[in-house]
């Protein structure tokens, strides 16, 4: 079993068994990530590959401030968006308009208990601004600032996609 | 509040546990597209080649430099000491075969054709001597015993006519080794095995002797088998057929494919090569490296009115650049108050090469021309260039619309070199070729790029046995 310093010592130097240590070290929570940002299975898929690649290619420039899972998690989140960043022009010119609604709690019942299968199953029939909020907002804890920054929209949007994208959440799994 | 919280609460609950996942499966799409050991051995590989190809071609050089180095005749003791020798009876004249060797070396002093020889020569004026070579002399191998006999024959050849009156310490000039050379140069081509022989390392060898292919027409012979180093740089106006549109078809901007054309200046280039060329006879086999600037110029004006609809809204998959595709049926929304853009942007693009070239060298005079096809290995990268993306129409990055651009290109190309020699060693040459690409641009971009242009410029060589 590889330290964590031997890992990354080995990814320096494109060593395949630490590359493929790294990758027994993080996958899991790595591949919950990219579930959540990706449309399908294989965009999943893709995004970790890429994300393997970045960390590969950047973890001589690893500091240890967080846990490697964490750092590796921020990169593939990074890449979500940098992804998404290059469509935004397209994606939200018809989301801009979207009117906030007001949610009426009384319409759906409790939420079922937690489920990883589920909840990916309502983000992917989610549309990408949507999901793409909603899990910055939700899931990372970033601020409506903050995501109006990293996405180049305003805040105003971002809060209207996240209103949207809970609303959809709430049809979906509490649908009857 | 509680409504939002409560679904947020729920997602992170959810994500709490791990989705299923084959780590086996996972693992095997991504490790083949992991830098790896090998890569950085391929890469140390060429350029542990590129600095032999280099390093070996400066010691041939230097070594070169140093055979043709001049130096003072008197102070050559070994001839002095040779000329010294009193000539014995004819019959020791007869070169003796080297026990030692295996060589079919049958060097004869025929003493009727030397007779015929020197009449010949004597006819002439000369002091020059006569040695008559077999022409399956080897050129492998030449004992110190038979230059010894050879220097005696030489020493007899010249003292011939003069013997009586040549004082003791008599000893050839220059100038009659140089015209012995010439003559003996005439009876066996092979110029590299007389030096040898007649110069070795007893005396200096004139400047004429060595190999230099200075392109005089006359050198087909020496030609074979010998190397030639060079340095050459020029400019290279030249185009690219194969546009970037045919691969991005699908995924273009209406106003990207119409301003393209317009907008875009032609490609220009330069740089330098350096390169070592080896001859079997007229054919040659040459590598070396080189190192261009690809540079051209982006000139757009955008009326942004129209906005496509894409993403996967209608089930589209992106381009592994994150880009939909669009089609016929891409829905664009009429944008009330279209927006200028305005571009004026330079695209620079550095690019190491290293070509494998197979050629034939014709030579008329001062004239070189040499027509060859190879192979070439190259690696680029882009310096603070952006270019127009062709979906968004935006400024951007070059190596983020390239996203997973291959900048390893292997291609293959054919070339017509034109020379004329200006000065020793000195050429000035225009080069058309015709380069395409045998992979990919990119992911995205599944087409070939086919490069034509001509180069221009000066091109500096050496040549050396």
């Amino acid at each position: 079993m590889l330290s964590e310093q031997e890992i990354i010592e080995g990814c320096i130097n494109c060593d395949r068994a630490a590359q493929k240590a790294l990758f027994d070290l993080c996958h899991q929570k790595l591949n919950n990530v990219c579930l959540r940002y990706s449309n399908s299975a294989h965009d999943a898929q893709d995004l970790m590959q890429d994300t393997f690649i970045k960390v590969y290619q950047k973890i001589g420039s690893f500091k240890g401030k967080s846990s490697l899972t964490s750092w590796i998690c921020s990169i593939a989140v990074n890449t979500a968006m940098s992804n998404f960043r290059k469509l935004k022009k397209f994606r939200l010119v018809d989301l801009d308009s979207v009117q906030l609604e007001q949610i009426e709690d009384e319409e759906y019942g409790d939420l079922p208990e937690p489920n990883v299968d589920k909840a990916i199953e309502a983000l992917r029939k989610l549309p990408e601004g949507y999901r793409m909020v909603l899990n910055l907002y939700a899931v990372e804890k970033y601020s409506h600032q903050q995501i109006a920054d990293e996405l180049g929209i305003s805040v105003g949007t971002s809060k209207s996609q996240l209103a949207r994208a809970r609303k959809k959440i709430r049809e979906m799994v509490n649908y009857k | 509040m509680k409504e939002k919280n409560s679904i947020d609460k729920w997602l992170e609950s959810s994500f709490e546990q791990t989705a299923p996942v084959n780590p086996d499966a996972l693992w095997e799409s991504i490790a083949p597209s992991l830098p790896s050991k090998s890569n950085k051995r391929v890469l140390a590989w060429w350029l542990g080649a590129a600095i032999f190809t280099l390093g070996l071609g400066i010691a041939l050089l230097l070594t070169s430099s140093q055979d043709s180095s001049i130096k003072p005749l008197e102070n050559n003791t070994a001839l002095n000491k040779t000329n010294q020798k009193k000539i014995e009876s004819p019959k020791n004249a007869n070169i003796q075969k080297d026990q030692k060797t295996s060589t079919t070396d049958n060097i004869n002093n025929n003493p009727v054709d030397q007779k015929a020889e020197n009449q010949k020569l004597n006819a002439n004026k000369s002091n020059s001597i006569s040695v008559v070579e077999n022409k399956n002399t080897s050129q492998e191998t030449h004992s110190k015993s038979r230059k010894k006999n050879l220097l005696n024959n030489t020493n007899k050849g010249i003292n011939k006519g003069k013997e009586k009156d040549l004082p003791k310490d008599a000893k050839p000039t220059e100038t009659q080794l140089i015209q012995f050379y010439s003559i003996a140069r005439k009876i066996s081509p092979s110029s590299n095995d007389l030096k040898e022989i007649i110069f070795g390392n007893l005396v200096t060898v004139p400047p004429f002797v060595t190999t230099t292919n200075t392109n005089k027409g006359d050198n087909n012979n020496n030609s074979f088998s010998s190397w030639t180093f060079g340095f050459s740089s020029g400019l290279n106006p030249s185009n690219i057929k194969s546009v970037i549109e045919d691969g991005l078809q699908p995924y273009v901007h209406q106003n990207y494919l119409k301003r393209k054309n317009e907008g875009e200046s032609a490609l220009f280039s330069g740089g330098f090569e350096l390169y070592i060329r080896k001859h079997f006879k007229s054919f040659f086999i040459e590598s070396g490296i080189s190192r261009y600037q690809i540079g051209y110029n982006q000139n757009y004006n955008y009326d942004i009115n129209l906005i496509p609809i894409t993403s996967a809204l209608f089930g589209n998959q992106p381009d592994a650049n994150g880009r939909y595709p669009l089609d016929d049926q891409t829905p664009y929304i009429q944008a009330s108050n279209p927006e200028r853009i305005s571009y004026s942007n330079k695209v620079s693009i550095g690019v190491t090469e290293i070509p494998l070239r197979l050629g034939y060298e014709i030579k008329l005079g001062k004239w070189q021309i040499s027509p060859s096809f190879g192979a070439a290995y190259s690696f680029s990268n882009a310096f603070n260039a952006k270019t127009i993306d062709y979906q968004t129409l935006e400024l951007i990055d070059f190596n983020e619309l390239y996203l997973n651009s291959n900048t390893n290109i292997i291609s293959g190309f054919t070339s017509l070199n034109i020379e004329y020699n200006l000065a020793k060693n000195l050429f000035i040459q225009a080069q058309p070729y015709y380069q395409k690409q045998l992979n990919n641009s990119s992911e995205v971009i599944q087409n070939k790029a086919i490069m034509y242009g001509i180069n221009v410029g000066l091109n500096f060589k050496i040549a050396a046995k």
